[in-house]
């Protein structure tokens, strides 16, 4: 933020200096405008985003495999009918206004049976549904090696981008509504490649280009990846794993989310 | 869901609430989670199980019962000479049937516990036998019941049914044998004892005689003489008939009295006779037919009188004529009646006069009888004052004459009762011999038990196993919810709420392999266990040699440990025990060198040198033990005769069974042994000298004697044969032949310390000069040994010859430049001596820092520190002492001052414990013995202090120390002649000894020679002014010999010299008080109230003085605000209470006394007191002998007590048991009371006698 510098302090500040102030006072750049301006959302221009076929993607879905289990399967479709009000058990989406869903784990680094991948694809096998899938795994990212991608821009590129870099950090599977965002390279940013308001920048567009949005968030044992995961999502899915998940890991993870739309579990 | 309360998220379910949210698909998740961990501890709790019941197999019980039967002779024939109560031999029996010795045999015979004998010793067995073995006594163990037949019942656990029965039948036998073995001993060393006094006896007999034959030789008997020896024995005579007639008298005056006031009874009787109308008499049976036929006669004429009188007219004659027969026939019956009446009374009055006559009679008869009672009395008088006036001042020998015949007739006496009781004696042991004393039955034999002890073995496997799974469930359950996890859906629903949308993990099992963390801790857990944690490459005789090392370098304590270690690493490592049993020798720990051996010698059977030190170890323990437990005799002797069978040609054996057999009595089996050991070991000293001694103890001084002389003449080097023989006689009181002797012995040897000990003889039998003259030339000699004259010193300062003793000390500290820091720690030792103990201090201290780790200059300097530094600090320098001894276990000195140490933190056991192995260590270490005499004294056995002391005496007659014990032991004895005897050798010694001279005074009072008491006392106040004890003591002996006023004068010029001390003021102001000064006491406590205001003796005593010098309101004024100040303390209630009493403020003195019986229900005092006090007052007399009686449960023997009980019971009629008490009462008043209890006696059982008629 810029200060009046030396009028505040009671010194009379040099003329240049004077001169950059008062440009400022001209243009109004107070604080509320500023803010305005650097949270606008950003759109995607899904036209130009990389299309690539299934057969290439299979590895994402997990659910495509024939050896996928049939029971698995079942719950996955279950899974998507409850989010999207076909169970009245659930809140619908207009009541919650849930459209960015996080799926986190106790444990960001155990595996997860692919569920958002197949959540996403499930979601996408409804009629007109435009479903994104992100790979928002910080310390774990599979989504581009499943893809078979290397040295793809993915999320943490999308949080500092501009409108007409954004595409390059999208996929689509061909014929479907069903897009995927990777996680991206990290190491770009000295291990800060997720910028928070850039994420929410983001997904403040996206929201409105996309009926869901699915994130494959991080675990909560990284509990400043996991907050600002649940901070960016309308609600938050916990993955809990039976017989290896503790009460305490779950408490902490709920203390965590205070305060934030917790949509439901799944036991995996 | 999410809306969330107050309380999110929830608390964790744990061990406490997890219920709240289980299902039982939780309890099936949890078996199979665990069921290999539970299934897996119950399989190897039941392998336990199994290793359980093979190592303690469920066991048979064998039971035998035996009976005592009483001797075949009957005991009023023959008294068996037996000291013990078949209780106690039965509790000795059953002793010894538990004892180590025993269960070491059985389990050797009978192979007894082969799987545990693997990894242990039989020593170590022992104890596991003798929990097995029971022996109870049954029958008279209850009861009281004289008549039950005293029975043992023996029963032993063992898992092999015919085992067990075979021990139990061999431990009955046991019985059999022992018994008769031991009232053989106590029977034979009975009789030997009585042999030894009859023998002493005699020897005074012939004495007393040879003396009363020296006095009569040089006196001539002459007329006057034995006139004398016949007044002597006519004295006694008249005494005993005077004493006779006083009590005839008592009597005869009763029976008078008796008579007295019969004879009274019977005038009054008379009077009241005389005085009786005739009517009064009912005409007897004879006269009763005629009587009555006169009354019909006089009603028939009435009746024939009324029926005239209604037909006719009152005038007409035959009315007249009846009315004249009715007058003539009542005047008839009058006269009848009078007769009759006259008659009866006259007989009556006759023959209470007859009865009068021989009442007076009888009371002529008895002053008759008194008056010729009394005149004989007189007539005895007359002539015991002239036979006392004869005696009165025999001249020069006559009175010892007279004490010699005394003396000889007492001894005669002696000799006689004694001769008798060791007839009796050799008639029991002859009786024991034949085996007709009291032998034992068997009433059941050993059982041979068909039936295990349960549980049985499965009962012991399925218990274990079950046990391994309950414990594993719990743990297990304990690991799942201390941290539980999310099972399923239902948890995460019902815990917290939140829906579960999706279920991917039904029915799917968790399961989860060992992770490679935990396989590798366990394997390094494994590792450990198996490496034995750093010395697994080392076997138990590589770390015994390293042991061995560490000992011959000087290091016992890390010898010990590695001794200690090769044992755990091999429990059956021999070399091992061996060097423990070494080390335990070292530092005089017999008990631990003992077990040591034990197992040594188990483990080594072949070494003769360990059984021998075995035997020897374990009699010196034995010797040691004032109780001389007669099993551990049994253990040494089982050794002596296993040395004999195993080496019958060394003499250990024969020598340490002879001693034992001279211990158990049978010295004659003893020599005869000795007189076999010959043909099997030629020649050995020990032997012969032990044969020496065993015939010195069977009364044959000559012979042994003339066997010590032989050996001494064969064999000159054997130094042990001329201290025998100095000792025996010595005993014989040939003190010129010891003399001898020694004199040979250092001729012989030529050893500095024979020739000490010839210089001591010298010393204590007054020779100083000699003694000086001798150690002189040995002081020539010494000065080329090491610590040559450290020896000559400490000879001197012994005999507190402090010049002589520093001299030596300082010459032997210049010359031998090695040993500098002993000769300093000796000069300490010197100066300690004469209680300089900065002086001591300085001077170690000084050599502490000249020369650098000296461990004894270490010690001197930590027991130097020790009587200098404040009492907290004594626990640091005991702690360096302790430390020291780390360095010095086989030192005397630092053990004697860690004994100190203790002694100062009033710690007496340990401090005794330090004491006794210091003279174990070294037994000539007379401070030692003394300090050990002194912790006996303190913890009150004054006989085990006396024993101590006199062993001091024995090796050194003049030790003012051991003397001066000696003598507090026998004065607290009741021996104050021998303690007179032992100060008065410490006086003559050291006359300025103040304390021995203060106890002779002492002992001189409490003997009654307060003269000689206060002769001593004032001797002692002027040579030690300043110290209070003398006036103190001087005053409470002249006050007790009547001179109060010179004992008020002797504190009254102590406090004139020493100030005015509160005890010189206490004691004065208590004489004051006896001499009824009360102005002077009140002025005496007041000085002490100035001193000491808070003191309640002292503001008691002024109160009590007050009101004695009558100041009562005063003294009550006292008392009321002490009773403000220390309401709890019944001396302030009581005091005013007796004041009260005086003052007749009865009431106020009741409130009093009741405010004492508040504070101190059984105040015997107060309850008395108030007893008296509502007697007199005749109130309740009910609680008067309430309170009488608790007075007198508290009191025994008290005349005033017992006065008010029997008062009470008088006022409460209860005569006969007033009359009790003042019977007792007559048992114990004294003489001045007497009169008056006899007096009071009379009047109860007149009283009594009162009742009985009425």
């Amino acid at each position: 933020m810029i200060s009046r510098l030396g009028i505040d302090a009671g010194i009379d500040a040099p003329e240049g200096l004077s001169a950059i102030q008062d440009a400022w006072d001209e243009e109004g750049l107070d604080q509320r405008r500023l803010s305005q301006r650097t949270r606008a959302p950003r759109l995607l221009d899904m036209h130009l985003v990389t299309q690539m076929k299934l057969a290439d993607a299979e590895r994402a879905f997990s659910c495509l495999d024939p050896q996928y289990p049939y029971h698995w399967k079942q719950q996955v479709r279950q899974l998507r009918n409850r989010l999207t009000h076909f169970d009245e058990e659930v809140q619908t989406r207009e009541q919650a206004g849930v459209r960015v869903v996080g799926i986190l784990s106790m444990n960001g680094s155990r595996p997860r049976k692919g569920l958002a991948g197949n959540l996403a694809f499930a979601l996408a096998a409804m009629e007109d549904t435009k479903v994104l899938l992100i790979d928002a795994k910080v310390c774990r990212p599979d989504l581009d090696s499943q893809l078979g991608l290397t040295d793809a821009k993915g999320l943490c590129e999308a949080t500092r981008a501009q409108r007409e870099d954004l595409p390059d950090c999208f996929r689509r599977i061909a014929g479907t509504q069903l897009y995927l965002m990777p996680f991206g390279q990290n190491t770009r940013f000295e291990g800060e490649g997720l910028d928070p308001r850039g994420l929410q920048r983001l997904l403040g567009g996206l929201r409105k280009q996309f009926d869901w949005i699915v994130i494959d968030g991080p675990g909560f044992d990284t509990p400043a990846d996991a907050t600002m995961m649940t901070l960016s999502t309308d609600g938050t899915l916990y993955l809990i794993e039976q017989g290896v998940d503790r009460f305490e890991d779950l408490r902490l993870a709920f203390k965590q989310t205070q305060g934030r739309y917790m949509v439901g579990a799944v036991m995996i | 869901m999410n809306e969330r309360g107050p309380e999110w998220p929830p608390p964790t379910p744990g061990l406490t609430n997890f219920l709240d949210i289980a299902e039982a698909r939780d309890a099936k998740w949890f078996a199979k989670r665990y069921w290999k961990w539970i299934a897996a501890s119950g399989v190897l709790c039941a392998i336990l199980g199994v290793g359980w019941v093979y190592f303690f197999p469920p066991q048979y019980v064998s039971k035998a019962t035996v009976r005592f039967l009483p001797p075949q002779v009957a005991g009023r024939f023959v008294n068996p000479n037996f000291s013990m109560e078949v209780g106690q031999r039965m509790f000795a029996l059953s002793q010894l049937l538990g004892s180590r010795l025993t269960a070491g045999r059985m389990i050797e015979a009978y192979s007894l516990y082969p799987e545990r004998r693997r990894f242990q010793t039989v020593e170590d067995l022992t104890k596991k036998f003798s929990g097995d073995l029971q022996v109870v006594q049954v029958g008279n163990a209850a009861a009281d019941d004289r008549r039950a037949v005293p029975t043992l019942q023996i029963s032993f656990a063992y898992p092999d049914a015919e085992k067990s029965q075979k021990v139990v039948q061999k431990l009955v036998e046991q019985v059999y044998e022992e018994n008769s073995k031991y009232r053989g001993d106590q029977s034979l060393g009975t009789t030997e004892f009585l042999e030894e006094q009859l023998n002493a006896a005699e020897e005074r007999v012939l004495e007393t005689e040879q003396r009363l034959g020296e006095i009569q030789d040089a006196i001539g008997l002459t007329v006057s003489q034995t006139k004398l020896g016949q007044n002597t024995s006519r004295s006694y005579v008249i005494d005993s008939r005077l004493r006779d007639l006083r009590h005839d008298r008592r009597q005869q005056e009763e029976r008078k009295s008796t008579k007295k006031a019969e004879w009274e009874q019977l005038e009054l009787l008379h009077r009241r006779i005389e005085t009786r109308p005739v009517e009064f008499y009912i005409p007897e049976y004879e006269g009763m037919q005629h009587y009555w036929h006169l009354r019909d006669k006089v009603s028939a004429a009435k009746t024939r009188l009324e029926r005239l009188k209604e037909r006719f007219n009152p005038s007409m004659p035959d009315v007249v004529s009846a009315e004249n027969d009715v007058r003539e026939t009542e005047l008839e019956v009058e006269r009848f009646h009078k007769e009759r009446g006259v008659r009866l009374r006259n007989r009556d009055l006759e023959a209470n006069a007859a009865k009068i006559a021989l009442a007076k009679l009888e009371l002529q008869a008895l002053d008759k009888e008194a008056i010729e009672q009394m005149k004989e009395e007189s007539e005895l008088r007359t002539e015991a004052q002239k036979l006392r006036e004869q005696q009165g001042s025999p001249a020069g020998q006559e009175v010892e004459l007279l004490v010699a015949k005394r003396e000889y007739d007492s001894a005669k006496e002696q000799h006689g009762q004694l001769f008798k009781k060791h007839e009796e004696s050799r008639a029991a042991s002859e009786m024991e011999r034949r085996g007709q004393g009291e032998s034992v039955e068997m009433l059941e034999p050993a059982s041979l038990p068909g039936e295990a002890e349960r549980p049985t073995w499965s009962m012991r496997i399925a218990i274990a196993g079950a046990l391994g799974l309950t414990l594993s469930t719990i743990w297990c359950l304990f690991l799942a919810l201390r941290d539980p996890k999310v099972l399923h859906e239902s948890h995460v629903e019902n815990w917290s709420g939140l829906p579960v949308l999706a279920n991917f993990a039904a029915a799917v099992g968790v399961s989860k392999g060992v992770s490679r963390k935990a396989s590798a801790v366990a394997s390094c857990l494994v590792f450990l266990l198996l490496s034995g944690c750093g010395r697994w490459n080392e076997s138990a005789a590589d770390m015994t040699l390293k042991g061995q090392q560490e000992e011959r370098e000087g290091r016992p304590a890390v010898a010990l440990l590695l001794y200690r270690q090769a044992i755990r690493k091999d429990a059956k490592f021999g070399a091992a025990f061996e060097g423990i049993a070494r080390l335990a020798l070292k530092s005089g720990e017999l008990e631990a060198a003992r077990d040591a051996l034990a197992r040594a010698v188990e483990l080594s059977p072949g070494k003769q040198l360990l059984l021998k030190q075995l035997a020897q170890t374990s009699y010196q323990i034995y010797f040691d033990d004032p109780g001389r437990p007669t099993a551990l005799l049994r253990e040494v002797e089982a050794l002596a005769e296993r040395l004999k069978k195993q080496w019958p040609a060394t003499p250990d054996g024969y020598r340490i069974l002879a001693q034992v057999l001279m211990e158990r009595h049978r010295t004659d089996e003893a020599i005869q042994l000795l007189e076999t050991s010959s043909s099997h070991v030629k020649n050995n000293e020990s032997l012969r000298a032990q044969m020496a001694a065993a015939l010195y103890r069977t009364g044959r001084p000559e012979k042994a004697q003339e066997v010590l002389e032989s050996l001494i003449e064969e064999n000159p080097s054997y130094l042990d044969a001329f201290d025998l023989l100095y000792l025996q006689l010595m005993q014989r009181k040939q003190s010129a032949m010891a003399r001898e002797v020694l004199e040979q012995k250092w001729k012989q040897s030529g050893d500095i310390e024979a020739g000490m000990q010839l210089a001591a003889h010298d010393d204590a039998h007054g020779d100083r000069a000699g003694a000086t003259k001798l150690m002189e030339n040995l002081k020539l000699e010494a000065v080329k040994r090491p610590l040559g004259l450290a020896r000559i010193g400490d000879f001197w300062l012994e005999r507190a010859q402090w010049d002589v003793a520093k001299q030596a000390y300082e010459e032997g500290r210049d010359k031998e430049s090695g040993k500098r820091a002993e000769y300093i720690c000796r000069l300490a030792e010197w100066r300690l001596a004469q209680g300089q103990k900065a002086e001591a201090r300085k001077l170690v201290e000084e050599a502490h820092k000249q020369i650098q780790g000296h461990p004894l200059l270490d010690a001197y300097l930590a027991a130097v520190r020790l009587g200098e530094v404040p009492t907290e600090r004594r626990v640091e320098e005991r702690k360096r002492l302790e430390s020291i001894l780390q360095r010095m276990p086989d030192s005397p000195f630092v053990r004697y001052h860690l004994g100190r140490a203790y002694l100062l933190e009033r710690k007496l056991q340990p401090a005794a414990d330090q004491f006794e192995r210091a003279v174990r260590l070294d037994a000539n270490y007379a401070a030692g013995w003394l300090a050990l005499a002194e912790v006996e004294m303190a913890r009150g056995n004054v006989v085990t202090a006396e024993l101590r002391a006199e062993t001091v005496l024995r090796r050194n007659p003049g030790s003012s120390r051991a003397l001066m014990i000696q003598a507090r032991a026998q004065a607290t004895r009741g021996k104050l002649v021998e303690a007179s005897q032992s100060l008065a050798g410490v006086m003559e010694r050291e006359p300025e000894n103040h304390e021995a001279r203060f106890l002779m005074a002492m002992a001189s009072a409490r003997q009654g020679k307060l003269d000689e008491a206060t002769k001593q006392l004032e001797m002692g106040r002027k040579l030690q002014p300043e110290d209070l004890r003398w006036p103190l003591a001087q005053s409470a002996v002249l006050s007790k010999t009547g001179k109060a006023g010179e004992a008020k004068e002797v504190l009254e010029k102590a406090i004139a010299s020493a100030g005015a001390k509160p005890q010189l003021l206490m004691q004065l102001a208590a004489l004051q008080i006896d001499l009824k000064d009360g102005v002077a006491a009140a002025r005496s406590f007041e000085k002490l109230v100035a001193q000491d205001a808070k003191n309640l003796e002292y503001r008691l005593g002024l109160a009590g003085a007050r009101a004695l010098s009558g100041d009562r309101a005063g003294a009550l004024q006292q008392y009321a605000e002490l009773q403000a100040l220390k309401k709890d303390d019944p001396r302030v209630w009581l005091q005013p209470a007796a004041l009260l009493g005086e003052m007749g403020r009865h009431e106020e003195a009741r409130k009093s006394y009741e405010e004492v019986l508040r504070v101190a229900p059984n105040h015997p005092q107060a309850l008395n007191n108030l007893a008296w006090l509502l007697l007199e007052r005749h109130q309740d007399e009910r609680r008067a002998l309430e309170l009488a009686q608790r007075a007198r449960q508290a009191v025994r023997q008290s005349p005033e007590v017992d006065g008010t009980l029997a008062e009470a019971y008088s006022r409460l009629a209860m005569h006969r048991n007033a009359t009790a008490v003042y019977e007792e009462m007559l048992s114990y008043v004294a003489e001045s009371d007497r009169q008056r209890v006899e007096r009071l006696l009379a009047g109860s059982r007149k009283k009594q006698r009162k009742e009985g008629n009425s």
